[in-house]
C-alpha cells in the first residue's frame, strides 16, 4: 500500500512538473509584451530594455525556468501587476471563498446524485428512470451561466427578493454583527463567534451558487452512478445473493451498493475538479469573492502573473485532490488494501 | 425428397421485423427529435441572410429592450437590435465553433496518438505523459490561461479549446493503433515491403472511426458550451462577433427586468447542445450498443 | 421408487425473445432425482445446461421465459415471485456455481457472506450464526475455520473457495444441492478432493445432487444417474454404470468415443465433426442430424420423443431403440 503510494507521488511530481512546464510556457512566451504593459503606453526603448534587465526577461528561456522554478518554492507567484502586491497572498484571502462554494457544491452533487442514479438503476425502465435520466439529458446541455441567472431571476426577480442577488454576504449584516475571520468560511466562522444573524446571511448567500455549480454536475453523476450500479448487478456475486434467498432490497443497498462506492470515489474527485473550473463562471455570475472572480478580474486588467498564479494553484489543488482520492480507493477496496 | 446434406431449416416464427421498428422508434424517437432539432438548426444558420428580419447588427435605440411580440419576434436588447436575428447569426458562430475545436482537436490529436501508438517505447510514454499533463487541469481553466495568455477573442478561444482537448483523441487513436500492431498481418504487410505509415493509415484509422465519433459527437455540445462560457466571461467571442455566450453576458445588466436578453440566447445555447448529445448519443448506441447505459 | 422426487422437472422450457430471433435454451426436459441421488446432466457448452439448472431456483435472467413445471421438494418453482421462493433458495435447495471467485462478493470477508446466508435461513443471532458458519467450514474440511472467517476471497486459493461455495450451500442443510460444472476451473488435484468431500456429503446427509459437468470421468466416478443433453433437450437419461458400458444415443456414444481410455490400445481419438448448432436456428427434425452417422428420412422429418428403451433407460432417438428390443417403439416417457 505505502509502496504504491510512493509511487504515485511520483507520478504526480512528473507531472506537477508538467504543468509547471505549460504555465511558465504561457507566462513567459505567449504575452506580446508583458513589459509594455507594465510600463503603461508607448514606452522608451531604453525604458522597455531596462524593464526586461530588471525582471529577468532577457536571459535565456531555461535559466529564467529554473529561476522560475525557485520562485515558486520560495512560495512567490509573483506580484501582481494591479495591486502591486504578492499574488499568493491575495490568493489566500480569495481561497477560502471558493472552497466553501465548492465543498457545499460536492456535498450536494453526492447526496442528491448518487441516490437517484441508484434509485434510476434499480428500478430500470420505471417512469422514475425515464424521468432522472430525462432531467439529466437536460442538465448536462444547459450552460452553467445561464442556471445561476435563471436562478437569480426566480428567487430574487420574481419571488420579491427571496434570495439574494450576488455576494458572499449582506454588507450590513458585515457590519452590525462583525466575526472573527478563522477558518475563513463564513458559515463556520459565524457560528464560531455566535453570530446567528451572519450565519444565515451567509446561508441565504450561498444558496443559489451553490444551487448553480451542483446543477450541472448533478446530471452526470447520477448518469454516472446509474451505469456503475447497472454493471454490479450484472455481477456474478450478486446472482450468488440472489440463489441464496438475500432480500432485494438488501441485494441493492448493501451489496450492489457497496461496489458502487470504490468507484465512486474516483467520479467524485473528477466532480471536484469540474467545480474548481465551473466555479469560474458561477462566481462570475454572483459576483462571489473567490479564485473565479478573480481570474477574471485579473484577465480583464491584463495582470498575467495574477492569472498564472490562480491556475497554478487551481491545478496543484486538483492535482492534490485527486491524488488523495486515489489513496482513499486503495484505502477502501480490499483487494487491494490486503494483498 | 430432400438430397442427402441438404436441410430444411425452420426458423421459429419470430416477430423480428415488427420488433425491430418498435425497438427502433422506442429507442430513437430522441435520436429523431435531436436529429430534427438539429437540422432546424443548421438550416437556421445557413439560411441567416434570408431568415433574419432584421440586421443583427442594426443600432436602433427607439426600439430598445421591447418584449417578444410581432414585430420583433424575441424582442430587442438595450441597443435595440433585434434578438430573433442576432440569434439566427449567433448558430452560425456556435456550429463554426463546434466544428473548429474538433477540427484542431483532432488535427493535434491524431497524429500525435499514431506516432505513440506505432513507435511505441519511449515515445510513447513521453507523448503521453505530456498529454497527461494537459488533463491534470480542471476543466475550463487551461482554456482560460491560454485564452488570457493570447489575448481575448474568439479564435484563440477556440484554439485554446483545441489544445486542452486533443489528449483524449490521441488516447484514442495510439489505443487503437497498439491494438492493431498486435495484429500478425502488420508483420506479414511488413515483410512485403509494406511502408509503416501506410500501414497505419489503412489499418489503424478504420479501427479507431467509432470511438473517435462517439467522442467527437459529445464533445461537439460541450466545445459550444465551453466556448459561450468563455464569452461570457469576457475572453472569448468579443463585440461584434454574434455568439450566444456573448449575447447572455451582455443582457447581464437588464435581464433581471427585461427576461428575453438572457432566456432567449440562453434557450438557444440549451437547444443546441441538447440536439447535438441526442444525435451523438444515438449515434453511439448504433454504432456501440455496449457501450450504451441499459 | 415410490417416494415423492426430490427434484422433479416437467417438460421445462425456457427461451430467450430477442431481436435477432427466439432462442430456445431449454426445450421441454424432463428428468427427476430422488433422495440422495446424484444425477449428471452432461453436455457440451451451450446446450442448455446451465440455464435449466438456474430455472430449478427460479433465477433465469430477463428476459427469460419459463414454462412448464420444476417442483423441488413438493413445491413448484415456475411462476413464483422472488420473494415466494426466498425461503426455498439457499435453505431447502441450493446452487454452487462454476467460478467461485467471481461467485462469491469481494467486498464482503467470505464469514460474513456465510454468516448472512446462516442468520437469515435458520434464524440464529449474530453469535450462533458464527458459530454455525465455523461449523459449516469444518464439515468441508476448510484449513483453520476461524480464521478463514476473517478472509476475503482474494486472499484464498480457488479450491479453498469451492470449499467456502460447498459450504455455504449445505450450512443449511438443503435436500437438493445443484452443481453448475463445480470442478471444471480447478486442477486436477483439487478436483478429486472436491468429488470426495461432496461424495461424503452425499452420504452423510443424503443430499441429492444435479451435478451438471462435461467431464465424464467425474461422471463414473461419482454419479449414480445421467441425463445427456443436446441443443437444449436431453436425450438419453439412464443409470450410470449401463449408459457407459452401452450408451444408446449417437450423440453419447460419440461423447465416450471421444475421451481418452487407459488400456484401450492405440485407437485413434474420435472428435465429434460439425459444430452445436444454434438455439435460435434448429434444423428441422431431429436437432443432431447434421452430425450424426445414422441419419436418415424420418431423422430430417422429426424430432425424436424420449420413449423407455430398457428398465430405468430412456432415449430421444429414432434408431436407437432397435438395438436394444429389436422393436420400433417402447412405451412412452415415464418418470425414473
Amino acid at each position: 500500500m505505502w509502496v504504491y503510494a510512493a509511487k504515485r507521488v511520483v507520478m504526480m511530481v512528473g507531472i506537477m512538473f508538467g504543468v509547471l512546464v505549460v504555465t511558465f510556457a504561457l507566462s513567459r512566451v505567449l504575452p506580446s509584451s508583458p513589459v509594455e504593459i507594465m510600463l503603461g503606453h508607448r514606452p522608451t526603448p531604453e525604458q522597455v530594455e531596462a524593464a526586461k534587465q530588471a525582471l529577468g526577461l532577457d536571459r535565456p528561456l531555461y535559466i529564467q525556468f529554473v529561476s522560475y522554478l525557485g520562485d515558486l518554492l520560495r512560495g512567490d507567484l509573483g506580484v501582481s501587476l494591479r495591486t502591486g502586491r504578492p499574488v499568493l497572498s491575495e490568493l489566500f484571502l480569495r481561497m477560502t471563498a471558493t472552497f466553501e462554494l465548492t465543498t457545499l457544491a460536492v456535498v450536494l452533487v453526492v447526496l442528491a446524485g448518487v441516490p437517484l442514479g441508484v434509485l434510476s438503476a434499480v428500478k430500470r425502465n420505471a417512469p422514475v428512470d425515464h424521468a432522472v435520466r430525462t432531467i439529466s439529458m437536460a442538465g448536462v446541455a444547459l450552460p452553467i451561466f445561464l442556471v445561476g441567472m435563471l436562478l437569480q431571476m426566480l428567487f430574487y426577480g420574481a419571488m420579491g427578493q427571496a434570495l439574494p442577488l450576488q455576494g458572499r454576504i449582506g454588507s450590513e449584516i458585515l457590519l452590525d454583527y462583525p466575526f472573527e475571520r478563522v477558518s475563513g468560511l463564513y458559515l463556520i466562522d459565524s457560528l464560531i463567534a455566535g453570530q446567528w444573524e451572519a450565519f444565515v446571511s451567509s446561508a441565504r448567500h450561498l444558496a443559489l451558487p451553490v444551487l448553480t455549480l451542483a446543477a450541472a454536475s448533478l446530471a452526470v453523476i447520477s448518469r454516472i452512478t446509474r451505469n456503475m450500479m447497472l454493471e454490479v448487478l450484472d455481477k456474478d456475486y450478486i446472482r450468488t445473493a440472489w440463489a441464496y434467498g438475500v432480500a432485494r432490497r438488501r441485494i441493492h443497498y448493501r451489496y450492489a451498493l457497496k461496489a458502487t462506492l470504490v468507484p465512486m470515489l474516483t467520479v467524485i474527485g473528477l466532480t471536484y475538479g469540474f467545480m474548481l473550473g465551473g466555479s469560474v463562471v458561477v462566481e462570475a455570475v454572483f459576483d462571489w469573492p473567490g479564485l473565479g472572480g478573480y481570474v477574471v478580474g485579473a484577465i480583464s486588467r491584463n495582470d498575467y502573473p495574477a492569472v498564472m498564479g490562480v491556475t497554478l494553484f487551481l491545478a496543484t489543488m486538483y492535482l492534490a485532490i485527486n491524488l488523495v482520492i486515489d489513496l482513499l480507493y486503495h484505502a477502501v477496496d480490499p483487494r487491494l488494501r490486503i494483498p | 425428397m430432400s438430397a442427402p446434406g441438404s436441410q430444411e431449416f425452420g426458423v421459429r416464427p419470430s416477430l423480428g421485423l415488427s420488433r425491430l421498428l418498435s425497438w427502433f422508434a422506442s429507442q430513437n424517437v430522441l435520436l429523431v427529435v435531436g436529429a430534427v432539432i438539429f437540422l432546424t438548426i443548421v438550416a437556421l444558420a445557413l439560411l441567416a441572410p434570408l431568415i433574419a428580419p432584421y440586421d443583427p447588427n442594426t443600432i436602433d435605440f427607439s426600439q430598445k429592450l421591447r418584449a417578444p411580440g410581432l414585430e420583433h419576434l424575441l424582442g430587442t436588447d438595450e441597443l435595440g437590435r433585434d434578438i430573433f436575428s442576432r440569434i439566427v447569426y449567433g448558430a452560425r458562430t456556435s456550429l463554426l465553433i463546434g466544428v473548429t475545436v474538433l477540427a484542431f482537436s483532432m488535427a493535434l490529436g491524431v497524429p500525435i496518438g499514431l506516432v505513440a501508438g506505432y513507435f511505441g517505447g519511449r515515445v510513447d510514454t513521453v507523448l503521453m505523459r505530456v498529454s497527461d499533463v494537459f488533463l491534470a487541469f480542471p476543466p475550463l481553466l487551461l482554456p482560460i490561461a491560454i485564452t488570457a495568455m493570447l489575448g481575448a477573442g474568439l479564435f484563440n478561444a477556440m484554439m485554446a479549446l483545441a489544445i486542452s482537448w486533443f489528449p483524449w483523441y490521441a488516447r484514442i487513436i495510439r489505443g487503437s493503433v497498439m491494438g492493431v500492431r498486435e495484429e500478425l498481418y502488420i508483420a506479414a504487410a511488413k515483410t512485403m515491403g509494406v511502408s509503416a505509415p501506410r500501414i497505419m493509415l489503412r489499418h489503424a484509422l478504420p479501427n479507431s472511426w467509432t470511438p473517435t465519433i462517439v467522442q467527437a459527437s459529445m464533445d461537439f455540445g460541450y466545445a459550444i458550451l465551453a466556448a459561450a462560457s468563455l464569452s461570457f466571461i469576457g475572453i472569448g467571442a468579443r463585440p461584434p462577433t454574434i455568439e450566444w455566450g456573448l449575447m447572455v453576458a451582455q443582457s447581464r445588466t437588464k435581464f433581471l427586468d427585461f427576461w428575453w436578453t438572457a432566456a432567449c440566447p440562453g434557450l438557444a445555447i440549451f437547444l443546441t447542445v441538447l440536439a447535438v448529445n441526442l444525435v451523438g448519443d444515438g449515434i453511439r448506441d448504433l454504432l456501440d450498443p455496449k457501450s450504451r447505459a441499459r | 421408487m415410490s417416494a415423492e422426487p426430490i427434484l422433479a422437472i416437467g417438460d421445462l422450457a425456457v427461451e430467450f425473445p430477442l431481436l435477432s430471433g427466439t432462442v430456445e435454451a431449454v426445450r421441454g426436459c424432463s428428468l427427476s432425482i430422488g433422495k440422495g441421488e446424484v444425477m449428471a446432466l452432461v453436455g457440451e457448452s451451450g446446450c442448455g445446461k446451465s440455464m435449466l439448472a438456474l430455472a430449478c431456483l427460479g433465477l433465469v435472467p430477463k428476459p427469460g421465459i419459463v414454462r412448464g413445471s420444476v417442483k423441488v421438494a413438493g413445491r413448484e418453482v415456475v411462476g413464483r415471485t422472488d420473494r415466494e421462493l426466498a425461503d426455498l433458495r439457499g435453505g431447502r435447495a441450493a446452487m454452487i456455481f462454476q467460478n467461485p471467485a467471481s461467485a462469491l462478493n469481494p467486498f464482503f470477508t467470505v464469514g460474513a457472506q456465510l454468516q448472512e446466508v446462516v442468520a437469515r435461513h435458520r434464524g440464529l443471532s449474530r453469535a450462533a450464526a458464527r458459530q454455525a458458519v465455523i461449523a459449516a467450514f469444518e464439515d468441508v474440511r476448510l484449513p483453520d475455520p476461524k480464521i478463514a472467517l476473517g478472509k476475503y476471497p482474494h486472499q484464498m486459493s480457488g479450491g479453498q473457495l469451492q470449499r467456502v461455495m460447498i459450504a455455504m450451500a449445505v450450512a443449511c442443510r438443503p435436500v437438493l444441492l445443484i452443481a453448475d460444472e463445480p470442478t471444471t476451473a480447478l486442477d486436477v488435484t483439487i478436483q478429486a478432493q472436491i468429488i470426495v468431500l461432496l461424495r461424503d456429503l452425499v452420504e452423510r446427509t443424503d443430499l441429492s445432487v444435479l451435478f451438471i459437468t462435461h467431464d465424464l470421468g467425474v461422471v463414473a466416478e461419482f454419479c449414480d444417474r445421467v441425463a445427456v443433453m443436446y441443443a437444449g433437450a436431453i436425450v438419453e437419461r439412464g443409470p450410470v454404470a449401463d449408459f457407459l458400458e452401452e450408451p444408446l444415443h449417437p450423440y453419447a456414444r460419440m461423447l465416450l468415443a471421444a475421451v481418452p481410455r487407459l488400456g484401450a490400445g492405440r485407437a485413434r481419438l474420435e472428435a465429434i465433426s460439425g459444430q452445436v448448432p444454434n438455439l435460435a436456428h434448429l434444423p428441422r427434425g431431429c436437432p443432431f442430424h447434421p452430425r450424426c452417422a445414422k441419419t436418415s428420412d424420418v431423422c430430417r422429418r422429426d424430432d425424436p420423443v424420449m420413449r423407455r428403451a430398457a428398465r430405468g433407460r430412456h432415449v430421444a432417438c429414432h434408431h436407437a431403440l432397435g438395438a436394444i428390443d429389436g422393436g420400433v417403439t417402447g412405451s412412452s416417457e415415464d418418470a425414473a
